[in-house]
Formats: C-alpha cells, structure tokens, sequence
C-alpha cells in the first residue's frame, strides 16, 4: 500500500488479537502501532455471538457438569465438529493453565465473559463504526440464576437495526457482486451472490438468520469505509468481496497479496 | 449449648422457633435422621456472623496485598532475570499469593474478585513457561496491588487495570494455540432462511 489506510479491524483478527499465541498477538500489536484503529459494531455484534457464546457455552457445561472429567465427553456429544474444536481449545488452555478447580475454571470463564473478552475487544481501538447500529452489539452477558444467557440471534420480524437501509444504499454495489459472485467455486460467496440479489428486490431479507449467518462478511466489506482497509485473516472471502467492492485489503507484513 | 431439633419437631414449632432465634444470638439446629442439615439463625446475627466474616476476609485480604507487595518491591529492586532460579522461586511464592487472594477477594466485592482472578490466572500463566515476566513489568504489578488495597473498586477501574496491565505487556488471558480463529470463519448453518 502507498499511502497508509486506517487499519478496519474484523471478527477474526479481533478474536486473534485476544487469543491466538502470543508471538502473533505481538505481530499483530506492531502492526497496528502508530495508527489510527477503527472497528464497528456489527463487528462487536459478531465477536460476542462467536468468542463470548462459545466462553458462555464451557461455563454453562461446567457449571452443569457433576465431573469435571465428563466436560469433554459432553462437549463432544452436545455439539458440531468446529464448537466441539473450539470448546475443546478453550478447555485445554485453562488447563494447560493449571487451573483444575471447578471454582478457580468458574471464575475465569466468568471474568472473561462480564468483562475480560469485550474489555480486549475495546482495547487500542479509536474508533468503533455504527452504520448498521446492529442491535446484538448493545446484547450482554445476562446471569440467569445459575447460568450465563446471550442474546446471539435476531430476527427479520423484530426490526433493530439499519442493515436494510443501508443495503438499500449500497444497490450498486450489491448488484456488483450478484454479477461478480454468481458462480464464483466458493460456496459461501457463491451464496452471497444469491443472497444479494434476494436483498436487492427486498432489503430487508439481509435482517435476522440471513444477516447472523451468512451476511457476516458481506456487511462487514459493505460498512467499511473507502479511507479504511480492512485487517482481516479471512483472506479467502474477502480478497474477492473487497476487489469487487473497490475497498482495500490490509495484507500483513511479509505476506504475499492474495490473487482474485 | 447448641438446641438441636428434628424438622418434624421445628415444623409444629416454628412460629416459636423463628422468635427465640431473633432474641437470642443461639442459633437453632434442625437435623433430619439424625443429622444436622440446616441452621435457624436470628437476622441480626446473621448480619452480624456476615460482617464479621467481611471484616476478617480484609484483614486477611489485607496481610495477602503487604506479602505481595513486599514480594514485587524485592523483585523489582532486584530486577529478576528470565532464566534465573530467583525467579522461579518467586513465581511459586507469586502464584500461592495470588490463589489465597483471589479466594479472599471473593467475599469483598466483585471487582476485587476480578482483578485477583487475573492476577491468580496471570501468576499460573508464568508458572507453566506459557509467558516470562519481564524485569520491567514488577513496577506496573505492584501498582494493581496497590489498586486492590483500596476499600471500594468500580468495575470500570477493574476494566482500567487490564488495560494498564496490557498496556504494559503484561497478559493475564492464556493464549489459545492452533489457528483458533479459523474455525469462526465459516457460516454455523448450512441452508439460506427462505
């Protein structure tokens, strides 16, 4: 990049800086040193309904749990392949930790969840967008008797947010991609492209299960401003959207720009 | 002299039970089949048993934050090195410290318990080799010390002082290792809402 573009921070780089190993976090500090870093609340929306939920998901089970040695056995009945992976490395990393007691795991989930989680998402960002004014972002944890509740869902018949307003803005762009993705050999924007052209005749199809499962990149590359280039590890989705988009791709140090 | 009743015995009694336990500072123990199961206890007295148990956990939590302090003032003065057995055994005394705390912040409040946790969760960090505590993070840990040994703390300053703390490179969250953050990348569901 010529000049320097103000670093958009996504779900995933997010959900990176707060977990991965710690030689990637410092890479992903250094990079962002110096600079102005923007996020946005659909962004917010998106790391409380993956980080925090799948935190949520081991404090219920373990509060639940009568073993602690049955976790896992649960965790891998109860649920798909990628939440059993990812419950399963949250698990392991407290206890690669040490930490064995159900009250001392307790805790710790419990910090992260009330506050340790969000606090990280919050931290070095200058500024966090709110052009979809997404409605999940404003959800917290709730503790309901004993367990840990989030709202991680909405729905298209409850309107609380502008995400249809704004796809109805963005017409031009959303008709670039029903083009440019239509038969594109990754499902996921291949599903995108039909996704547009839905939310080009109705907008307000981009709200509810639509937008929280399958929208997530879309409106992620939608919302991020044309001064701003988008920081992500999700290069396989977004190199296309952004290209088609005329929006700009962070590429990390040393790494090789991603052919569409 | 504890009075010990059965609950069949305390059920046709109650009304009687429930006012002998307000005047009197004797608690009422109720057993079933012979075994002492729950305690009839005057409300005032349970305030009083409360602050009591309040008061001893910041005595407590209190000599916990001078070891402490005391343990990073000589680390900092001494200025530890990676690598050095001094270290280690310091990390060990760090980490005892840091559980009796957390356990202690428990009965306070919760930010108290939120601040120890970390610090708890930070000491077993360093301890399994996952971080090294450098040289120059003693000074920024004695100043959460420092924070813990106030009456009342906010959530905010509990938030104030994770950032402080990674502000200064210092990270009480483990790092999760595999390419975590990938198995986010994809859609949860298969099929599009209709």
């Amino acid at each position: 990049m010529s000049r320097s573009p103000v670093p958009f921070l996504d779900t995933t780089i997010q959900i990176e800086r707060v977990t991965a190993i710690r030689t990637r976090q410092q890479t992903i500090a250094r990079e962002l040193a110096g600079k102005r870093v923007i996020t946005s609340s659909y962004v917010l929306g998106e790391y409380k309904r993956t980080l925090v939920r799948d935190a949520i998901v081991l404090y219920n089970l373990v509060q639940k749990t009568e073993e602690l040695f049955d976790v896992e056995t649960q965790i891998a009945q109860l649920f798909n392949k990628r939440s059993v992976s990812r419950c399963l490395l949250l698990w392991a990393t407290l206890h690669r930790q040490g930490i064995y007691e159900r009250k001392k795991i307790l805790r710790s989930l419990h910090t992260y969840i009330t506050h340790g989680l969000v606090n990280r998402f919050m931290f070095g960002i200058d500024e966090i967008l709110n052009t979809t004014e997404c409605g999940l972002a404003k959800e917290g944890p709730v503790l309901e008797q004993t367990d840990y509740q989030l709202r991680t869902h909405c729905t298209r018949r409850v309107k609380e947010c502008l995400l249809a307003e704004r796809c109805h803005e963005q017409r031009s762009s959303l008709q670039t991609l029903v083009e440019r993705l239509r038969d594109h050999p990754e499902a996921t924007l291949a599903r995108i492209a039909t996704l547009c052209a839905q939310i080009l005749q109705d907008p307000d199809m981009a709200r509810g299960r639509n937008c929280t499962a399958y929208l997530g990149d879309l409106v992620i590359a939608l919302e991020l401003p044309t001064e701003a280039a988008l920081y992500t590890t999700n290069h396989r989705h977004f190199a296309p959207l952004c290209a088609y988009l005329g929006k700009q791709l962070y590429f990390p140090a040393n790494s090789a720009p991603i052919t569409v | 002299m504890e009075r010990i009743l059965s609950l069949t015995q305390a059920r046709s009694q109650l009304p009687a039970l429930v006012k002998a336990a307000a005047e009197s500072d004797e608690p009422i123990v109720i057993s079933t089949r012979n075994e002492p199961k729950a305690l009839l206890i005057g409300y005032q007295a349970f305030q009083r048993q409360q602050r009591l148990q309040r008061e001893g956990a910041r005595y407590y939590f209190k000599a916990l934050l001078a070891k402490a302090d005391l343990l990073l003032q000589t680390a900092d003065e001494n200025q530890y090195q990676v690598g050095a057995p001094e270290l280690y055994l310091f990390l060990v005394q760090f980490e005892k410290i840091m559980y009796a705390l957390w356990e202690t912040a428990e009965a306070i409040s919760q930010p108290h318990a939120l601040v120890a946790s970390q610090l708890c969760d930070l000491s077993r960090l360093y301890l399994a080799g996952e971080d090294q505590p450098q040289p120059t993070q003693f000074a920024p840990l004695l100043q959460i010390i420092h924070l813990l040994s106030r009456d009342t703390i906010t959530m905010e300053e509990a938030a104030e002082a994770d950032r402080y703390l990674l502000a200064n490179g210092i990270n009480t969250m483990p790092p999760i290792h595999n390419d975590f953050a990938s198995l986010y990348e994809e859609a949860e569901e298969d099929e599009p809402e209709p």
